[in-house]
């Protein structure tokens, strides 16, 4: 079932397009990302299938129309900041979502799972940011909910803050819910997502299961004294795909299946001595950079 | 459609119970701007040459009129101001933008900030009727004392 059909949503401020033509399908069970540099469209899809901003055409549907009108109250979404009554505490702001939702949750397990109980009595005015988010992520929660949606979670946050919203979204992703989540982190988006979306200015570059983004390729990172010798050697090498000469090292590309320690032993054979020698597979950052910049075309 | 009434109305009770802006405006309308009006019994003795004298503000048929007059004033100063408050209070702290991701659907959202601006009326004007009712001068001493009380209540644990 798809919870989620984008149909050719396109949206304008001005004359500039911040969507053009977008179309997605976001399966039920899904961990969704939506990746793309500031200013893509991230919050703009965000906020079109909440209903809070209009698109300019096109038209989207909620879980194939099951719940019609009342779609909202089976999504728990935080859009950009976390938005509650700085005046109430925790408790009382959990009530106005449950009240509008129309559902009794256990608060108390929800401010257990964010870290929340011992300043659940504190008003909202008085929170770190980190607790802030964390209170967001709290109240999307709230009705279990079918669907989550998450806008850069830990934008804003230091490095501690970063690691307990990212503890949590753990937690969450091993819920078994659906969840969409527009972010700059990209090795988030790599270990908790299972499908990504890239969008560049408005535009969707490309789509699909994480695996199928990432090449898998490996990187080689080769480095010796003699640098005109090992690029000469290298040069010879049949199975290298490609190599760049980096800063202090020399990068080559080979197939998953290549056994890369033969390099090593080829190039001593041949009197060339590593002084660094080291393989990585493609990251989805990698990846990420080139198809926003252009680089890589996709199929 | 009971139901849904109630539930909007509780919706902006709950949003606003422990709002320092509301609570403040609601004490100073209901505390002391009857006291100001039932003090002109007593402090304003001179009126302009038409009005024969100041208890025409306080006799029947008159009493109507004249608090009407001075109650409308009250009101767009106190409660208008609270009713603009509490709507636009929802934008600036995003709450509105929230409330609607969360479920509401911009009809509810409009029609709880109407309703509520019906019950304001109503409650403004039965505590105009009530006070033009009361002509007692003692009104005044009452609802000044409890006005100050609070104010330094107020006052005495709030941080500065």
């Amino acid at each position: 079932m798809n919870v989620l059909t984008i149909d050719n949503v396109s949206k304008k401020y001005g004359r500039i397009a911040a969507l053009n033509e977008l179309s997605l399908q976001i399966e039920k069970g899904s961990i969704y990302g939506i990746l793309g540099p500031n200013g893509s469209g991230k919050t703009t899809t965000l906020g079109i299938i909440l209903g809070i901003l209009r698109a300019d055409s096109g038209h989207f549907t909620w879980f194939e129309n099951a719940y019609g009108e009342k779609h909202r109250y089976k999504i728990g979404a935080i859009l950009e900041t976390p938005n509650f009554y700085p005046y109430l505490n925790a408790d009382q702001n959990l009530d106005i979502i449950q009240h509008i939702k129309g559902v009794q949750s256990d608060t108390n397990a929800l401010l257990e799972l964010t870290g929340l109980k011992d300043r659940r009595k504190s008003r909202f005015s008085t929170y770190s940011l980190g607790m802030k988010q964390r209170l967001a992520i709290a109240a999307t929660l709230i009705g279990d909910p079918e669907v989550l949606i998450f806008d850069e979670p830990t934008n804003g946050l230091d490095p501690q803050g970063i690691a307990e919203v990212r503890s949590i979204l753990l937690k969450i992703a091993g819920m078994g819910k659906t969840v969409i989540m527009a972010s700059h982190m990209l090795d988030e988006v790599e270990k908790i997502c299972t499908h990504v979306a890239i969008l560049k200015k408005g535009k969707l570059l490309a789509n699909g299961p994480v695996g199928a983004l990432i090449s898998h390729d490996i990187t080689v990172e080769l480095a010796s004294n003699d640098m005109e010798k090992l690029i000469q050697f290298v040069r010879e090498l049949p199975f290298v795909k490609s190599y760049a000469v980096k800063n202090r090292w020399l990068e080559i590309t080979v197939a998953e299946d290549m056994d890369y320690a033969l390099i090593n032993k080829m190039a001593f054979d041949r009197g060339i001595v590593l002084n660094h020698f080291a393989a990585r597979r493609q990251k989805l950052e990698t990846e990420f950079l080139e198809i926003t910049s252009g680089k890589k075309s996709i199929q | 459609m009971w139901n849904y009434i109630k539930y909007l109305v509780l919706l902006e009770f709950k949003k606003f119970r422990y709002n320092n802006v509301v609570l403040a405006i609601l004490a100073i309308y209901t505390l002391i701007a009857p006291a100001i009006i039932l003090a002109g019994k007593d402090v304003v003795t001179e009126v302009p040459p038409p009005l024969p004298s100041s208890a025409v503000f306080y006799e029947f048929p008159t009493v109507w009129d004249y608090q009407g007059y001075t109650g409308s004033w009250m009101v767009s100063f106190c409660l208008g101001f609270m009713m603009i408050y509490i709507i636009t209070s929802e934008v600036s702290h995003r709450t509105l933008r929230q409330n609607i991701i969360t479920g509401m659907s911009r009809k509810d959202w409009f029609l709880s900030k109407l309703i509520s601006l019906f019950l304001l009326a109503g409650f403004a004007s039965v505590l105009y009727f009530l006070m033009s009712y009361t002509e007692a001068a003692t009104g005044t001493l009452i609802y000044s004392i409890l006005f100050l009380g609070l104010a330094w209540w107020s006052f005495r644990t709030r941080d500065i």
